[in-house]
This record gives C-alpha cells, structure tokens and sequence, in this order.
C-alpha cells in the first residue's frame, strides 16, 4: 500500500507539472492580456491618461509578476509561488493575498461539494438496491425514470424550481446568503438531485450484474433470503465501484457548484476563479488551475484509498489497478 | 464605473441572452400571485450592487470605492435625488466666479462629523487624502490604478501626476481646520458633479491610513470611514454587510444592510423572497414581473447613462473612413423602435449619441440620423453601390457569445442595404485584441461598444494636444485613414516610447492624417470647452455625432423592484446598476 | 421411498432471443445414501437437471414436470420451504470454486452462512464447526485459513472449502456439479476420494455432474448419460465397460484414452451436438449415429435391457448390441 501510494504520489507530481505547464501555454497562448484589457479600449496610451493605470503602476505589475522575463522564469515563478503558498496576489485582487482568499473560499466550496455528493449518495443507495431488487417491475421503472429526470436537468434549472417552491412560494429556506445551515439546503439539493440518477443507475446495474452472478447464486443454495444476498454481500461489491466515481464526480462537481453558488449568493471560491481566464488574471488563472488540479488528484488519490482499504483483494496484496 | 463597465455591459449582455434566457419562462412560473411576506425587519435593507475585490480605498479607482461614495464615506458633497449635488460633510461652499476669475472654491465643513472609529473629520483629513489620492506613488505601489482621473483642474495636479512636483504642492488646502480650499488653474463649472462622481474627494482618517497596510483596504475592521454606515463583513464576490457608524452626525435610519455581490441570483426571485429589497431586474424577467399583481406596483424604470453603440472598424480598405454618406446610410438602417421594443423588450430607449443620452440632455436627439431605409438605400446608391452591388462584406466584430440586438442590426442592413454582414462573436480578451486589428481590404466593419455616459459639459476636448487620448465625446483614431492607422497602432504598441513621447507623436499623426473638417470640429469643442460656451458645446456634440464614426443604438433601461415600504431610494444613473444615489436616504416608512 | 424422484422432467430457458430446450424430459431417482453420476457433454442439460432440484434455476426457466425431495413436492413448495431445505438438506458444490465466492467476504463468514441462515448455531458455534470442518476436509490451520480471503486460497483448497460448506449442515443429499473440472488431475483425484469419503462418512445421498465418464465410474454407483435433454441410457456404474448399449456412451467410451495403447490421434464422435433452440423430436443422437435408421425420427423409449439397466435406442433392445457393436 505505502509502496503503491509512493508511486502514485509521484505520478501526481508529474501531472502537476504538466498541467501548470499546459495552462501556462494556453494562458499565455490566448490573445489579449489582463493590462489591456484593464486599460481599455486604444491601448497604453488610454491606460496611462485615462484610467490612470500610470507608467510607472504598469511597470510594477511588469516586475511584480516578472511579465517580461523568459517563460521558464514565469513559470517557475507561478510554481513555486503555489508549492510555497507564497502566491502572493492577483491582478484581479491586487490587495487581497490568493492564499487568503482561497482560505477564506475553499472550505465552503468544498463542503459544498461534499456535501452534495453525501447527500446524492444517501438517496442514490436506496434508489439503486429498490430498483435492482424490483429489476424490470414497474418498481424499477418509476424509481429509474424519477432518477434519471433529476440527471437530464441541469442543477442550475433545478435551483429556480426549488428557489421558486421552498424560497418564493413556501418561504421554508433561504435562498440568498449564508448565515447557517439552512442556507444550504436550498444549493446543496440543486447540486445532489442531478447526481442521484446516473449514482442510483450505476449502482442498479451493479447490483443487479452482482444479484446475477455465480456467488449469489450460492448463496441461494446455502439457504439464503434475497436480502441476505443483497445486504451481506452483493450491496458491498456493487458499492465498491461506485466508490470509484466519486473522484470524477467531485472534480465535477468543483466547477458545478460555481454556478450554485453565485445563484445563492454562497462564499466560495467559484466566483474568484471563475471569470480568471475571461480577464487573463495570470496568477490567479495559475493558481486556481494548479488548485483544482491537486484538490482532483488528492480526491482520486483518497478515493483509490478507501477503496483498496475496502476491498481486500487489494488491502491483502497491496496492488491497485 | 466608466470604461470598466463597458466590460460589464458586454458581459451583461452574454449573460441576459444565454443563460438568463432559460430562468425569463420559468421565472413567469413565479408570476402567481402571492403576497410577499417581509422576511427582514423593517431595519434592513438589502440589494445588489457590483463588487470587484480591490479594496475600500478610495484613492482606488474600483466598485468597491463606488460602494464607499454613496455612503460608507462621506465626502464634501454627493450625489441627492435626481442625481444633484448635495450637502456632505461640507455644509455650505463658494466659488469666487462673480468677482474674481472662478479659481478658488472654499467649502465649509461641519463640526460634529466623526469618523467610525470616533476620530473629528477635519479639514486636514481633506488635504491628506486627496493628495493622497494625487499621488501616483499611493497607486503604483498596489498594482491599481488610481481613482484620480484629472478631470478637476487642481493646481500642480498633472506635475505631481507626472512625477515632478511633489504632492503637497496640490491646490488643496486647509485654511482653518474645518475649511478646504481648491485652488485651480482653470475655471471649472461642474466641479460639484465631478465631486459626486469621483472618490478622490472622500475623506480617510489620516492618522490610521498613515499607518495602514494596502491589504488591509478589504479587512472590514481595520477600514475606518465616515459615512453613515461602516462595513460590518465583507466577502469578496459574494456579499457585505453595513452596520451605521455609531459617530455618525445624525442618526442613521436602517440597522443594517446587505450588499449583495453575485452577478448570477435572479433579482425577481430574490425579490418575491425577501432577500432583496431593491432588486435589478434582467431583461428577461421584465414581462414576469409586470404581469405580476403582487409586484407591479414596486416596479421603477430608470434610464441608466451607458450607451449601446456601433464603432467604425479600422480597415484597409478606406471606404468607411473616407465617406461619410456610406456611414449615414447604416446609421439610417438602424431601426431602435424595433431594438428596445421588440429585442430588448423595454430594457432600453433609442440613443443617438454615444455618450450623452437624451434623458440628462433631450437636444442629443438631433445628433443622430433617424431609421429612414429609403434614404438609406439612396446615400449607398450615390456612393455608388447601388442595391449594395460591389459592397465589401461588413463585419460587425462583437464580444460574447449571442447578442440578440447585433443579430437584430445585422438583419437590417442585410434586408436595407443589401449587403453581406458577417456577424463574429469573440470572447472578450479576444475581441479586445481584435478591435485594434485592421480588417483585410475586402472587408469593412463595425465593433460593438458600451459608453458610459456624462455630462455634456465633461464630454468636451480639453486640448488639440491630447486628442489622441480618449474624449467623452469622440475618439477620432476611428476617422484615420489605413495607412495612418498602421502608423498609430505601431506607435501605440511601441513599448520602448515613453508615454509622454508616445501620445505627443500620435497626436500628432491623428491631427495631420483626418480630414480638415473634423479637425475644425474638435477645434469647436476645445473652444467649447475653455469658454464654457453652452451653444459651442451643443454644436460641437451634434457634429460629432453627425460624423457617424458613432452609431448609438440604444440608453439603457433597467426595471428595479423597490419594497413598496422602502423610501428614499434615488438611482445612481451613471453606472449600470440599481445602487441608490445615497445610502443614508435609505428608510422605511413609519 | 426414494429421497429423490424426478418424473418427466422438461425445461425451457425463455430469451427475447430464442427458447432453449435444455432438458426434454427425463426421470431419475436417488435412493438414500446412494450416489448417482449424471454424465454427458455440454448442452446436455444435466446441470440443468440437477439445479431444478432446489428450484435454483433463474428466472427465465419454464419448468415441467414434478421433482419430489425427502416427500416433499418441490414445484409447489413455497418460497421459504425451499429457503429451508437449500443449504440444510440439499448441499451443492460447484464447478468454479472462485466464482461461488463472494469475494470480498472471508471464508470463515461464508462457511459459518448455511448454519446462520437456518439458525442451527449462534456464532460462537457456527465458528467452531465451520474450523472442525475445515480441518475435516483437509485445510492446514483451519483457524488461521478461517479469516482468509478466497483469493487467498488455491482452486483445490476452495473446492475443499466448497466441500465443507456444502456439508456443515449434514445434508441429505449433496449435489455436486462438476466440482474437480477446473482442478488439475492431482487435485482433482484428492478431492474426489475426499467427497467419496465424506458421502459414506455422512450417509448421504449424492448426485454428481460431470462429462468424465471415468470420473463418474469412480464415485457413483449409478450412472445416467445424457445427451440433447434425455437419459440415453441408465446402468449400474459397474457395468459401464461391459454391457452399454447406446451409440452414444460406445462413442464416449472409444474416445477415451487407453493407458495399454500407444498414444496416437484419438477417436472422437463427429458431427454436431444437438441445436437446442429447436424442440427435440426423434432421437437426439440421430444426425451424429453411424447405425440410424428411419426408425430414429421418432424418439425411442429408455427401455428395461437388463436389471437396472435401461437405454433409449432402438437398437439396444432388437439386435443385441454387445459393446455398442451391432452383432
């Protein structure tokens, strides 16, 4: 295990570089840049007289940020700034330190995240072993068709319907600000409804794929009911690899809860990064690229974790996949 | 504010006609009636209003200084109902104009006000900040730029500006300890306007900013401010809150309340649930909310003063640049009856100057050309392209990614003129870059833009020395011919010039390449300009505005909810957003 | 009375597909203690036959006929009458001892199932049974080997596992489908004088499945071959070698290897097996027989030859084949 999350670790290293690498490109690759486009419109010489960006206030940014020197310096610069949190600030927010807003914004994102996912899954399950259990009854069919209609909208559609029957017509939660827990209900069910359908199907075809394989079978000749099948031993396996889609679930949801959060008015980090790369904020285009990178990667590292701890195939031989 | 939310509108603008599109039919969902309970007690208020993150400091030009004008500081003046300078802590002023030469402007201030932390507003506290503000030592060391536009003739201004007078020299003085003194080089009439427009003029509290590091502009207890209310928390992006400054000179009427940051709640709905009082409806949401029982009557329409525009493309093929009919002719296919009715449903009324819209001065309806497709066709056909036979393609350079009103112009043109209009959305770094970038000969073209409006006065040409900068009015870089063009964006983008150098030899290239006529213009509007001569500066605009380099589309309108029970609410025009002139006019009835 | 009475047996496997006719009705009877051996190749519906026992066929199988255990009538037997035999009076062991595993649960857990599910121990109990009968099969360590994973265990040893799981409970009878094919030879002869000797230990009944005929002469003391769904042929396991009659089993028996013969190429049925898809009618053997006759479009009768001995051609009963040879 030590061994394998060795390997892993320096994998992640690996990616880490190249995806600051390929941000870099692409950032610097795209046209228009944060002091022109700040400067508006006829260039520099607008930006000096008008706006006031003055010579000498662009030429501190230009040092500040080194914008003229070799690219591996840049780089590097954006780099280390982020390994060392010492990434100094943005163009965007000149006086605010990144580390600090991303202090300030992370946990709720995150949480946000989290708690999404915990809430997806807890209706997910039972969704998944009712339809699974009923496989082809009209059981089935209602739980997976309600499912699924959750997936086919998306969470932003979801939070006007909930806004409009828990916030406007009801009044039961709030929809704007976060002063408590309940300011959460309201985003947290906008971002899990659309989860547990494609959740709950995966864990039905699981379940089913396991209710009809060879040990259940056994099972059965062992004396059996269907629900020691279920609970004692095919729940387990089918739940194994649904583990494995909360990685990729949560880097989605990462960029799914920007949307939810500007909507409900939530403090997280989405509405600081979002609009980075529409404003060539290199650092805190950098930054957040490099963030959401090693957030994803430490998620999936965890992921794979949980799961070798979790299925002894893995936890006895100490391989993984 | 200004240029900046030029940015904004083009946002705005993505935003309303995408993904806003889909919430306008389900948000008529909402539109049964149900009486709106108040969840907030009638001590708060909460809106939105636009955040950028760079700090409080008003020497800082930023959203968040726009936030610390309209009442967590409190400057000489600012801006009253219908947006009239109105007392602040200067409690009476005068300007020298009857007899002497309008140099000198004393204003008197009160004697109890205080800032947050108790400290006397005093007059020196004036003098330090503004020159504080002046300084270009004060911006250059936060990376931002300064909130000191040198749109107000303060003496020894552009010498500090550049770097070689000191900023105690400014003519900025404090006689005695509750008097300030502007000293000019120049006459200015709209000084008190520029006052309310401009954050430079707030107050800080000398002895603590002297001491303040610049990070700590956005930490809500180590801000101190004298407005009637101080910031309480602050999250940036997300929201504020503001709490009355318990040294206040009077007593301030609400308990708290709720800046609310994030560009994509929907006003309506966070109307109907209380979380907003004052709420900035999207175009979208407009027929839900007039066909709402509950709420029609919270429903005000105001005009806010940025302009929809169309601007001649640099091309290298002279045919815009150099015919002025031809430019006429696609003024006159432009139908705004059509575009704010039908396309913006409401949420705009018909421009016809760039940057001055007919509701601060109604005569700028005569510096446009009014849709007339019959004449239209005649101009194109004079210039000799008649039925647009032999017409380059027009390219109509936007930013974002549907814009229904471009797509509206594009159609016109096409069905009037009938030329070939190609329609290019960009992303918005992308078509900032593009702007500048001649179109190839076979193509000519127009770039969307967003113009924030003004005072017809400050709209004027100040020089002929700066003309290559920007004026309120015009930039006459639209009227250079290709090969002049190339020479202008060479220099401009010649980052070994000095600035100075720069705009002294761009200057000079724009006045030797335009046509003679349009140099006699700016020449009105200099003299416009130093006379003070209203019936100048009318001509002036109207040629200009005449010379279609400009075609303004349409002002924007925004439809605002206000709590029936809400008073004193008065929009700021200047800037697209729903934020009161005054904070502190804030109440609620009985 | 019999423990097991099999009376025209008939199943069908109904896909949107197609319908497959694995068994077409067959009769078959286990007495108690004694040990049958089913033998045929693939497709020749004699797992099917044997699962139809504890009604642990899927769902898709359409059952005819009537199957009785112990007395009792297992086509009308309830749910939960059949949860209670299943694992207590009916032991089965399977082919692929990995795949009858839950994988992620260990062995002990899995072993200690059949006396938890019908409440004949607590755990404590269950525990110590479950080491006695590892120990008893021929596990080393039975208390370390209890809390291992399947994947822990080598094909042999799971079977052995099988094996004691099957048993725990003291069943009646243990049916065994082709338990040793996955083994190898040394493994599997172990494994076979393990079950032959637990059977006589235990005194119970055994049905056990397989396409080796040499294996089923070793541990049955009757024999069905079946081919396309029938019983061709029923004899005592003593005279396999001697008096079978069927075409078939000549076939099966010729295609053995001989150890007193120098190996060369060696002999094997041509032809096809049968297309269960369609329903049988004839002789099933009757495209691959090398003596069909007209006669063999209808479907012979499995008929008395001799004591005990039964098969179902038309040629075993008129001419006398001798070893399958027509005389």
């Amino acid at each position: 295990m030590a061994q394998f999350i060795a390997r892993r670790f320096l994998y992640m290293i690996l990616a880490f570089v190249v995806i600051s690498l390929v941000t870099y490109f692409l950032m610097k690759a795209a046209p228009g840049s944060f002091l022109a486009m700040n400067v508006g419109v006829n260039g520099a010489s607008f930006g000096a007289d008008q706006f006031q960006v003055s010579p000498q206030v662009m030429q501190s940014i230009i040092n500040h940020y080194h914008l003229n020197a070799p690219w591996y310096v840049q780089w590097w610069g954006f780099v280390k700034g982020f390994v060392t949190l010492h990434m100094g600030t943005s163009f965007e927010y000149p006086n605010t330190p990144t580390l600090q807003l991303i202090e300030e914004t992370f946990p709720v994102s995150l949480s946000l995240a989290l708690i999404s996912i915990a809430v997806g899954l807890a209706v997910a399950i039972p969704f998944g072993i009712i339809a699974a259990v009923r496989a082809n009854s009209w059981v089935d069919s209602t739980t997976m068709f309600a499912a699924m209609t959750g997936t086919a909208i998306p969470s932003y559609i979801i939070a006007v319907f909930l806004i409009l029957i828990f916030g406007v017509w009801t009044h039961l939660f709030p929809i704007l600000g976060y002063q408590g827990a309940q300011y959460y209900v309201l985003p947290v069910l906008s971002l899990a409804i659309p989860m547990i359908g494609a959740s709950s199907r995966y864990l039905r075809n699981s379940l089913i794929e396991n209710l009809h394989s060879e040990y259940v079978t056994a099972i059965f000749a062992r004396g059996g009911t269907l629900k020691d099948a279920v609970f004692g031993n095919a729940l387990r396996n089918s739940l194994l690899p649904l583990i494995t889609t909360i990685g990729p679930l949560l880097a989605g949801l990462m960029m799914g809860t920007v949307f939810i959060e500007e909507m409900f008015g939530l403090p997280g980090m989405g509405h600081i990064f979002v609009n980075a790369a529409g404003r060539r904020d290199y650092p805190l285009i950098m930054d957040s690229a490099m963030l959401y990178a090693v957030v994803i990667m430490i998620m999936n590292l965890l992921v794979d974790i949980i799961y070798g701890v979790l299925d002894p195939r893995i936890r006895r031989s100490g391989r993984m996949g | 504010m200004r240029l900046k939310s030029n940015a904004r509108i083009a946002i705005s603008l993505v935003a309303a006609s995408g993904m806003l599109a889909g919430f306008g039919g389900l948000s008529m969902g909402a539109t049964t009636a149900h009486v709106r309970p108040v969840l907030t007690s009638q001590d708060t208020a909460a809106f939105y209003i636009i955040d950028d993150g760079i700090g409080f400091d008003p020497a800082l030009w930023s959203w968040d200084a726009h936030e610390d004008q309209i009442g967590i500081f409190e400057g000489l003046v600012h801006f009253g109902p219908g947006d009239k300078p109105a007392p602040g802590i200067a409690t009476s002023w005068s300007n020298n104009g009857k007899n002497g030469n309008g140099l000198v402007w004393t204003f008197h201030l009160r004697h109890n006000a205080r800032f947050s932390n108790g400290d006397p507003v005093t007059a020196q506290d004036f003098v330090y900040s503004i020159e504080r503000a002046v300084n270009p030592a004060t911006a250059a060391a936060t990376h931002h730029g300064s909130s000191w536009f040198g749109d107000v003739p303060l003496k020894n201004a552009p010498a500090i500006v550049a770097g070689t007078a000191s900023a105690s020299t400014l003519g900025v003085s404090a006689p005695n300890a509750y008097t300030v003194q502007f000293d000019l080089s120049a006459a200015d009439p709209t000084l008190l306007q520029q006052l309310c427009l401009d954050p430079w003029q707030l107050p800080v509290d000398q002895r603590i900013v002297e001491k303040m590091p610049e990070t700590d502009w956005t930490n809500p207890q180590d801000i101190v401010s004298d407005g009637p209310y101080m910031l309480k928390t602050y999250k940036t992006g997300i929201s504020a809150t503001l709490v009355p400054n318990p040294y206040y000179y009077q007593k301030v009427p609400l308990k708290q309340i709720n800046l609310i940051y994030t560009t994509s709640t929907d006003g309506l709905l966070a109307f109907k649930n209380g979380a907003e009082q004052i709420a900035l409806l999207s175009s979208t949401d407009v027929p839900a909310a007039e066909s709402d029982p509950a709420i029609k009557k919270d429903l005000h329409w105001e005009s806010a003063a940025i302009q929809y525009t169309f601007r001649v493309s640099p091309s290298k093929n002279p045919l815009l640049q150099d015919n002025q009919k031809v430019r006429e002719a696609f003024e006159m296919a432009i139908d705004r009856q059509v575009i704010t009715k039908r396309v913006m449903l409401n949420t705009g009324t018909p421009a016809y100057y760039s940057h001055i819209p007919s509701t601060i001065a109604p005569w700028v309806t005569k510096a446009g050309y009014y849709y007339n497709p019959k004449e239209a066709q005649k101009l194109l056909a004079q210039a000799g392209y008649p039925g647009g036979k032999g017409f380059p393609t027009v390219v109509l350079l936007d930013s974002g990614t549907t814009d229904p009103t471009a797509e509206a112009v594009q159609q016109m043109w096409e069905t009037t003129l009938h030329v070939k209009v190609k329609l290019e959305m960009d992303e918005w770094g992308t078509f900032l870059t593009d702007l500048y970038k001649q179109l190839p000969a076979n193509e000519v073209g127009f770039y969307q833009w967003g113009d924030n409006g003004t005072y017809p006065m400050l709209a004027l040409p100040t020089s002929m020395s700066n003309i290559a900068s920007v004026t309120w009015s015009w930039m006459p870089v639209d009227a250079l011919p290709p090969a002049a063009y190339a020479k202008y964006y060479a220099i401009n983008n010649d980052q070994s010039l000095k600035s100075t150098v720069r705009l002294a030899e761009e200057n000079k290239l724009i006045l030797s390449s335009i046509p003679k006529s349009d140099v006699n213009i700016l020449e009105l509007g200099v003299k416009a300009d130093q006379t003070h001569n209203s019936t100048l500066m009318e001509k002036y605009i109207i040629d200009v505005g005449r010379l279609a380099y400009n075609l303004p589309v349409y002002t924007v309108r925004n439809g605002v909810l206000v709590d029936s029970n809400l008073k004193g609410y008065s929009p700021v025009i200047w800037w697209d957003t729903d934020s009161p002139v005054w904070m502190g006019y804030l109440h609620y009835q009985g | 009375m019999a423990l097991v009475e099999i009376h025209n047996l008939r199943v069908r496997f109904e896909t949107d597909e197609a319908t497959i006719y694995a068994v077409n009705g067959i009769d078959l009877m286990v007495e108690p203690g004694q040990s049958i051996g089913i033998v045929g190749e693939s497709g020749s519906g004699k797992s099917v036959s044997v699962t139809s026992i504890p009604r642990l066929l899927p769902r898709t199988a359409r059952v005819e006929g009537s199957v009785y255990f112990n007395g009792k009538d297992m086509m009308r037997a309830t749910a939960s009458e059949l949860q209670a035999i299943r694992g207590h009076q009916i032991g089965m062991i399977f082919q692929n001892p990995h795949a009858y595993l839950n994988p992620t649960r260990t062995i002990g857990k899995q072993l200690m199932e059949p006396l938890l599910f019908h409440h004949l121990a607590g755990v404590k109990r269950a525990r110590a049974m479950g080491m006695e009968m590892l120990d008893r099969v021929g596990i080393v360590n039975p208390k370390a080997r209890f809390d291992n994973y399947p994947f822990e265990f080598s094909g042999g040893m799971l079977q052995r596992v099988l094996i004691a799981m099957a048993l725990i409970t003291g069943p009646k009878l243990v049916i065994a489908d082709e338990p040793t094919t996955a083994l190898d030879v040394t493994v599997q002869a172990q494994i076979l004088r393990l079950l032959k000797e637990m059977q006589r230990e235990l005194g119970m009944s055994m049905i056990f499945v397989t396409h080796d005929l040499a294996v089923a002469s070793q541990v049955s003391d009757v024999i069905y071959v079946m081919y396309g769904g029938i019983v061709v042929e029923r004899l005592p396991a003593k005279q396999l070698i001697r008096v079978h009659r069927h075409p078939y089993l000549s076939g099966l028996l010729a295609s053995l290897p001989r150890v007193d013969e120098p190996v060369g190429r060696l002999p094997f049925i041509p032809g096809l097996p049968v297309n269960t898809r369609q329903p049988l009618s004839g002789c099933p053997f009757y495209a691959r027989c090398q003596w069909h006759l007209d006669q063999c479009q209808s479907a012979p009768p499995l008929t008395l030859v001799e004591r005990d001995h039964e098969a179902a051609c038309w040629l075993a009963d008129e001419r006398r084949v001798a070893n399958g040879q027509p005389s």
